[in-house]
Parts: structure tokens; C-alpha cells; sequence
């Protein structure tokens, strides 16, 4: 009894080892493919939906790019520390 | 018999293997951080790039004014738009910035199969462009948009791991207008890890960084924000108009997003 609950524990033991290095990997992989690409995609509905938006569209006008700084600023340390969507 | 069972069972090396079992693996995979996978987020922001370590930007047609960034999605670094005198399409070009494994051709091909998932979108390579960052692929996607048929120019360079692609859209019947602007656009993309250097002239690039330094000293005066800061701006648009906006804008950001810190601590 006590050498298959040995046996037991020791296959398992080895099994969730490796099997959790092997889903590890494979999620690795699989969020690689899956954001590949996400930048193109991006850039290409930003500029669909600006262009579309037209006059509609926030400027960073009146004191230039300064405002448009400022928001990438402040969004980027929201990112930084929340990790929450601001935009 | 169970309790005979239960006694053999419960012996002290199975106890020993059985604290192995359950405490060993599970601890292991916790304390290596590099072994952590993060899960697949939902949200898009996660996919926001980190402040990159080099600096990228390419020189926008004169007039074009910069959009909000809270108008352009997760992966864009800087947008800019042309207005039109009368409401429609505008033309428009921005920057995103992805990190990303693999070829230039492993990259193209999943870009392809994005765009093939909507029949509307015609996906296709057209070729190498010399930019100031080195040789980039062209890529054209023709698409349809309630205000007409639209097409865009996706230049997509590759550079140790990431990936910077400059997206130019405008009416297809436009677009001629507009091909000019799009082509020094995409033959101005820099990379770079200093964003002085690419000042050609070194007085020029000396000069900059010690009014820099001065305002530095400066940031901690009340009227930092209302007096100086502008005055510099409208220095760097004004001096530095050969550099273009979206450079001027990195410099700004660059040391404005330090000063935002300053005054948040």
C-alpha cells in the first residue's frame, strides 16, 4: 500500500512539474501570436476613425501641443501605477 | 481493515512525500518571477507600450495639427490630422509602436491574415522604402467607409524587437493630393536613443540642452508652468521648426511628463 501511495505521489509530483511548464509555454506562445499585430491594426482604425471624426476630432490647439504632452503625460503615469483604461 | 488502511497510510514518509507533493511545485512557480505568465488581458490599455527605451518620430506636412491623444487608440504614440475646409474625410497619419517577436515577414503575414478577417479591407505589400531608421515595408489597405472608399499607407519597420508602423489614410480619390506628404513622412521615420543628436547643428543641439538645464532649475518656481514653460515651447516652435512637430512634442514630453512627477510628489 505505502509503495503505490509512494508511486502515486511521485508520478504526480513529476506530472504537475512539467505539464505546468508545458501550459506556461503554450500560453507564452499563444499571447505572442495573439497580440502580433495589434499595432498595424491599431494604426489603421486610429486613422480610420480620425479621419472619419474630421472636425469632430479634439485638437491639441490653442496652446499647441502642450495639452496633447500634458494628456500623454498624465495618461502614461495612470498606466503606470492603475493600469486602467483613461482614454 | 480502514483503520488498518488508515494507520499503514498515514506513516511518516508518506507524510514527508505528501508535504512535498503539495507544497513543493506550486511554491516553486511562485518565487520565479520570470516563470509567471501573465494571463491573456481584456483590457486594451495592457497592450499600451511601455515608454520606449529609444525614441521615434517622422517629420508631418507643415499645418497638420496633432489630434488628442485621447482620441487615438492604445498603441499610438502621436496622431495628426489635416483638417479640411469643409466637413469629411481628413487625411491623417499617425505612429504606433509594438512590441513584437519574431520577422519583419512572420509579422507581415499575421497584419495580412488581421486585415483578410473583413472582406471589405484589401491587404497588399507593395515595397521596401528607405527611411532615415533604415529599409521599411509598404503595405496598402484599400477599404470602404461611409464617406467613401478609403485608402491607407502602413509603412512597418522592425528594430530589435519592436516594431514602429506609420499609418497614412485619406479618400482613395485624394489620395494622389496627399501621396507627397505620405512619402516624407514615411522617408523621415527616426529611431533614435537621443533625441538632441538628431539636431544637425551642434550649437543648435548645445544650446537646447542647457536652456533645458535652466528650466530644470527653474521648475520648482510658481510661475513655471504659466511663464516658462510656454516661452520655451513657443522657443522649440520657433527654433526648431526644421525638426517638426512631432519631435518637438517628444522633447516636450520628454521633459515635461518629469516636471508632472515633480509636482505630483
Amino acid at each position: 500500500m505505502k509503495r503505490w501511495m509512494l508511486i502515486f505521489t511521485m508520478t504526480a509530483l513529476f506530472t504537475q512539474g512539467f505539464g505546468s511548464d508545458d501550459i506556461n509555454q503554450f500560453r507564452r506562445d499563444t499571447d505572442a501570436l495573439w497580440r502580433r499585430g495589434v499595432g498595424a491594426e491599431d494604426g489603421a482604425y486610429t486613422a480610420l476613425s480620425l479621419s472619419m471624426l474630421g472636425w469632430g476630432v479634439g485638437l491639441a490647439a490653442g496652446i499647441g501641443i502642450l495639452a496633447s504632452v500634458l494628456h500623454q503625460s498624465t495618461a502614461s503615469s495612470h498606466t503606470e501605477s492603475t493600469a486602467h483604461c483613461c482614454d | 481493515m480502514i483503520k488498518r488502511l488508515v494507520k499503514n497510510a498515514i506513516s511518516v514518509p508518506t507524510l514527508v512525500v505528501l508535504g512535498v507533493f503539495l507544497f513543493s511545485p506550486l511554491d516553486a512557480h511562485e518565487e520565479t518571477s520570470e516563470d509567471i505568465v501573465q494571463p491573456l488581458q481584456t483590457d486594451s490599455t495592457s497592450d499600451i507600450p511601455s515608454p520606449p527605451a529609444r525614441y521615434c518620430y517622422f517629420h508631418p506636412p507643415k499645418g497638420w495639427d496633432i489630434v488628442d491623444r485621447r482620441h487615438a487608440g492604445p498603441q499610438i504614440q502621436m496622431a495628426f490630422i489635416k483638417k479640411a475646409k469643409k466637413e469629411g474625410f481628413c487625411p491623417s497619419l499617425n505612429l504606433a509602436i509594438e512590441n513584437v517577436e519574431g520577422t519583419l515577414n512572420e509579422y507581415l503575414n499575421d497584419v495580412k491574415a488581421i486585415y483578410e478577417q473583413d472582406r471589405k479591407n484589401h491587404w497588399r505589400k507593395l515595397g521596401k522604402v528607405r527611411t532615415h531608421a533604415g529599409e521599411a515595408q509598404l503595405t496598402e489597405i484599400d477599404t470602404l467607409s461611409a464617406l467613401g472608399s478609403v485608402r491607407m499607407l502602413q509603412l512597418i519597420f522592425l528594430k530589435e524587437g519592436q516594431a514602429y508602423i506609420i499609418t497614412a489614410a485619406a479618400l482613395k480619390n485624394d489620395f494622389c493630393r496627399y501621396y507627397r506628404d505620405f512619402q516624407d513622412a514615411f522617408h523621415s521615420l527616426t529611431v533614435t536613443a537621443d533625441l538632441f543628436e538628431a539636431i544637425p547643428q551642434l550649437e543648435r543641439r548645445t544650446a537646447l540642452k542647457q536652456e533645458i538645464d535652466k528650466l530644470l532649475l527653474a521648475r520648482t518656481e510658481e510661475e513655471f508652468e504659466k511663464k516658462h514653460l510656454p516661452a520655451f515651447q513657443k522657443k522649440l516652435e520657433d527654433e526648431f521648426d526644421d525638426m517638426g512637430s512631432f519631435w518637438q512634442a517628444l522633447v516636450l514630453k520628454e521633459f515635461f511628463s518629469d516636471f508632472y512627477l515633480v509636482i505630483n510628489n
